[in-house]
């Protein structure tokens, strides 16, 4: 909760919400909008760790807060996934609700494949091939997300590495498949397999939340195992998991955020800032559709301000003049700095500089 | 008599058949020889012909080559052939097609001994002899399998010996193929010691007087090796290869880490050589086990990594089955043993830079087909004869499209991607030179001077008085010798053509070098070809005076 102003709030997350809504919220406070989901997800883990872990309701409580791939999606705004997953837990943990959550699962799937895709057959070959590609044990326990950067938090997997232990060790002592298992498990193991084929997103952290719900509680069933009844082992394992922790929040909160902040489209919003910040009489700017997002977002400063969208080369070279006035503001991205007779390392032009030091426009 | 013609021997001996000649196939080309076959192919023929190796050592135990200093095995194997055959690329791999047909006894032996069965252990022979690895590395020399066949049969011996009385001869069996093992390929260096430990475990309890015998003759067999390592510079390899090597990628991105938290005590904790190095390990260990690794991605032609992944895609839910299954009967030692080998194969791949290397990884060959045949049996699939046809044909498509790949689209760019250069210069070689001059660049080719010594299969004596050689770090870099020439760069060649040049010659250019030289010289082009790694087309020259 604490955390959930990190990382930067990305124009994915806000396009899910009514630009109504946005319009409420101060830029600065757009984070507000995880709230509910992390509280969604919370709850998730809170039913679950009960249901499941009765005796081990804190440690296992515990586990599950702390798994990498749960935090993440608390601060990534999808509803799609924060229902989903409290879906399954209360599938999971709720016998009696059982015939809602699949009627409610079917319904959600059947809509989402007639909204989202174009040509079924090609949508399934590349989502299976992303989905063998996310269950590897690379991605699960040491380098997340194999097709995406937007969440890849570098040197960590899904699950701390130390979980490989539990769960090799859970497969082992529940090799044997019965019925009631199969209904319990396997069932909402398909849901998730559809869930992901059906997600139009190439994230893995968000597509395969449900197989990954499900192996933390393979995971958390295995740690206890290993460690009922023993002191030493419970210490062992909570120092682990602390240092996990620690490695995990290091690289999510401090490192992640400035090795990828291209990904998340950090040149975008500080575009966005620099417009509303600043009192030029016009404001000439690349054609970018997220960039005429966010701006639309802000009325205060879009309605009053003059801005000119420009899509072609020919364009910029003609507005040279233009742009050298004091009252006009050009912004130029880095393709079309290229081939402005200025060039890039010119000192009339400013870079916006992305908190990894990389210049992604250029203010003239 | 009549047992050695019973029904399963003559099965087993028709496989061994098939797979021999199935392997035989195109055996010369696809793909084209490689720089280290190349290397293998004249210090063979060196021995066959003189006694001596291509810097003029007899019989030497390490072959210092380009610097690399290759292991022996292969070399003598290959020189025997060459001593009673024509040398040539046949030949040359020859060696490893049988490593890779005796797998199938091997595999058989051993799978009959864990099933009980030996329709079981048929059933083995079958799938290690289409195994994409057991076909990939039978059609190349140098690429390990040498080292992974007597590591397999080391380890079936010691099964086969563990419930039997003369268990010892067994146990010297295998001894003596963990011995030829380390001088087949460096992968053994790391997999034999620690199968060694394994076999202390297993025999601990029994006559450690012979145990002690046994591994001091293993240990005097590895001296040489050992010396070899830290002494006579076989470290290189290592060197070359370390996937924790501090000027590389992982160690770049930690000390950016590191800049970011602006050196403070927890990035100097969390970021460093240690955790890095630890990283990479962990990581490139776990690749062997990706479920995309081992049955679904297909890679682009590399020189001796197989494009192919380890398992065809109707046996990949067999394989993990097989790994549970030798899990739970892990009190009977023969899977135990089984389990540490499949723990421990990937091994020397991991700790090399770019894991997964399957050539690296070849140690595991065999044991993947023990493993479907383990989970085939527990699921008691003979029994179910619908399912079992439905995964024979399942198993017939996927093999039909691998060999389709491998011979054709595979062999097309192969051809194209590695060594265009090189196999003209081999070529033009075994025509023209010494008796003319020829001349090329070094670009593209590792070691300028290995392709006509193999083409014209030059007398090794004379190699070693005509040739002009220098060391940089350990490695070993021929300049000239006799009539050949090769520079760098055109521009430094074009000097040396001026002084030396004698009508007709003869050249392999790039198109580009080619217009450089278009001022200098006159030429008729005889004959080109693409080398799509560079983008470039080569073509072969004859050099004629200009006419007035």
């Amino acid at each position: 909760m604490f955390t959930l102003n990190h990382p930067t709030i990305s124009i994915l997350e806000l396009q899910q919400l009514p630009i109504q809504i946005l319009q409420l919220i101060p830029a600065e406070s757009w984070w507000i909008l995880r709230i509910p989901q992390a509280i969604l997800i919370l709850l998730s883990v809170i039913l679950l760790a009960k249901y499941f872990f009765k005796k081990n309701y804190l440690f296992a409580f515990a586990q599950l807060f702390t798994m990498p791939w749960l935090i993440i999606n608390a601060h990534e705004l999808n509803f799609a996934v924060s229902f989903y997953i409290l879906g399954i837990s209360l599938y999971l943990t709720r016998p009696n609700l059982k015939k809602w959550v699949v009627i409610l699962f079917l319904m959600v799937s059947g809509f989402l494949i007639f909204s989202q895709f174009d040509s079924l057959l090609d949508i399934i070959s590349s989502r299976f091939s992303l989905l063998v590609h996310s269950l590897n044990l690379t991605t699960l326990f040491m380098q997340m997300e194999p097709n995406s950067s937007y969440v890849k938090v570098p040197r960590n997997g899904y699950f701390f590495l130390i979980y490989l232990i539990p769960f090799l060790s859970i497969i082992y002592q529940e090799a044997r498949i019965k019925a009631n298992i199969f209904i319990l498990y396997i069932a909402p193991l398909l849901f998730s397999v559809i869930f992901f084929f059906l997600f139009p997103s190439d994230h893995s952290i968000q597509a395969a939340s449900g197989i990954l719900l499900l192996m933390s509680l393979m995971v958390v069933s295995g740690t206890i195992r290993l460690i009922q009844g023993s002191r030493v082992r419970t210490s062992i394992a909570t120092v682990l998991i602390a240092l996990s922790s620690i490695f995990f929040f290091e690289m999510y909160l401090r490192q992640y955020p400035v090795m990828y902040a291209g990904e998340r489209s950090e040149g975008k919003f500080l575009v966005m800032e620099y417009v509303r910040d600043t009192d030029a009489r016009k404001y000439y700017l690349p054609a970018d559709a997220d960039l005429k997002y966010l701006l639309s977002i802000l009325p205060s400063t879009f309605s009053r301000k003059n801005i000119v969208f420009i899509s072609q080369q020919s364009e910029w070279l003609s507005l040279e003049t233009q742009c050298r006035k004091k009252e006009v503001v050009c912004i130029l991205d880095e393709g079309t700095i290229k081939e402005y007779p200025i060039g890039k390392d010119d000192t009339s032009i400013t870079p916006i500089r992305l908190r990894n030091y990389l210049s992604i426009y250029y203010i003239l | 008599m009549r047992n050695v013609l019973s029904p399963v021997n003559l099965l087993l001996g028709l496989i061994l058949i098939i797979a021999t000649i199935f392997r035989l196939y195109y055996l010369s080309s696809v793909p084209p020889l490689d720089l280290d076959e190349y290397g293998i192919y004249y210090n063979a023929f060196s021995i066959a012909t003189q006694g001596i190796d291509e810097w003029g050592r007899h019989f030497p135990l390490f072959f210092e080559s380009f610097g690399d200093f290759k292991l022996s095995l292969d070399i003598y194997l290959v020189a025997a052939l060459f001593k009673i055959f024509e040398p040539s690329a046949f030949w040359l791999r020859f060696p490893s097609v049988i490593f890779s047909v005796l797998y199938i006894p091997l595999v058989f032996l051993l799978t009959t001994n864990l099933t009980g069965k030996r329709n079981w252990g048929i059933l083995g022979a079958v799938l290690v002899s289409l195994i994409p690895y057991s076909i990939f590395y039978s059609h190349s020399i140098g690429a390990s399998i040498s080292a992974s066949l007597p590591i397999f049969a080391s380890i079936t011996f010691f099964i086969l010996g563990m419930k039997k009385e003369k268990r010892w001869t067994y146990v010297l069996i295998s001894m003596l193929c963990l011995v030829v093992a380390i001088y087949a390929y460096p992968l053994a260096w790391i997999i034999a010691p620690l199968l060694i430990l394994a076999y202390t475990y297993f025999l601990w309890k029994e006559k450690r007087i012979r145990l002690v015998m046994y591994y001091a003759f293993f240990v005097v067999a590895a001296v040489p090796i050992l010396l070899q390592f830290f002494i006579g510079g076989s470290q290189i390899r290592l060197s070359n290869t370390s996937a924790i090597a501090y000027d590389r990628g992982p160690f770049t991105e930690t000390q950016a880490f590191r800049q970011t938290a602006e050196n403070d005590l927890l990035s100097n904790i969390l970021h460093n050589k240690a955790t890095t190095s630890g990283y990479i390990l962990v990581n490139n260990y776990l690749k062997h086990f990706n479920i995309s690794y081992l049955g679904f991605d297909k890679t682009e032609p590399l020189i001796q990594i197989s494009p192919y992944p380890p398992l065809y895609l109707v046996l990949l839910p067999f394989y993990v089955f097989g790994i549970i299954i030798l899990i739970q009967r892990r009190k009977d030692p023969r899977y135990l043993l089984l389990l540490y080998v499949l723990l421990i194969a990937p091994l020397p791949s991991a700790i090399t830079e770019g894991a997964v290397h399957p050539k690296r990884y070849l140690a595991s060959l065999g044991l993947e087909s023990i493993l479907v045949v383990l989970a085939l049996q527990e699921f008691k699939i003979h029994k179910r004869k619908l399912v079992t046809a439905l995964l024979a044909i399942i198993l017939a498509v996927e093999v039909f499209i691998f060999v389709r790949f491998f011979y054709g689209e595979y062999a097309a760019k192969s051809d194209q991607l590695f060594y265009a250069k090189a196999r003209m210069i081999e070529e033009k070689a075994k025509v023209v030179w010494p008796k003319s001059q020829l001349f090329y660049t070094t670009e593209s080719l590792g070691e300028p001077q290995i392709y006509p010594l193999v083409g014209a299969q030059y007398s090794p004596i004379r190699y070693q008085q005509t040739r002009n050689a220098e060391r940089r770090d350990n490695w070993v870099f021929v300049r000239s010798f006799d009539n050949l020439y090769f520079e760098d760069s055109i521009e430094n060649l074009i000097p040396e053509m001026k002084k030396v040049m004698i009508y007709p010659s003869y050249g392999i250019f790039s198109d580009s070098e080619l217009r450089q030289l278009e001022s200098h010289f006159c030429f008729d082009i005889n004959g080109s070809k693409n080398y799509l790694l560079l983008k470039k087309q080569y073509l072969e020259v004859t050099f004629k005076e200009c006419l007035p």
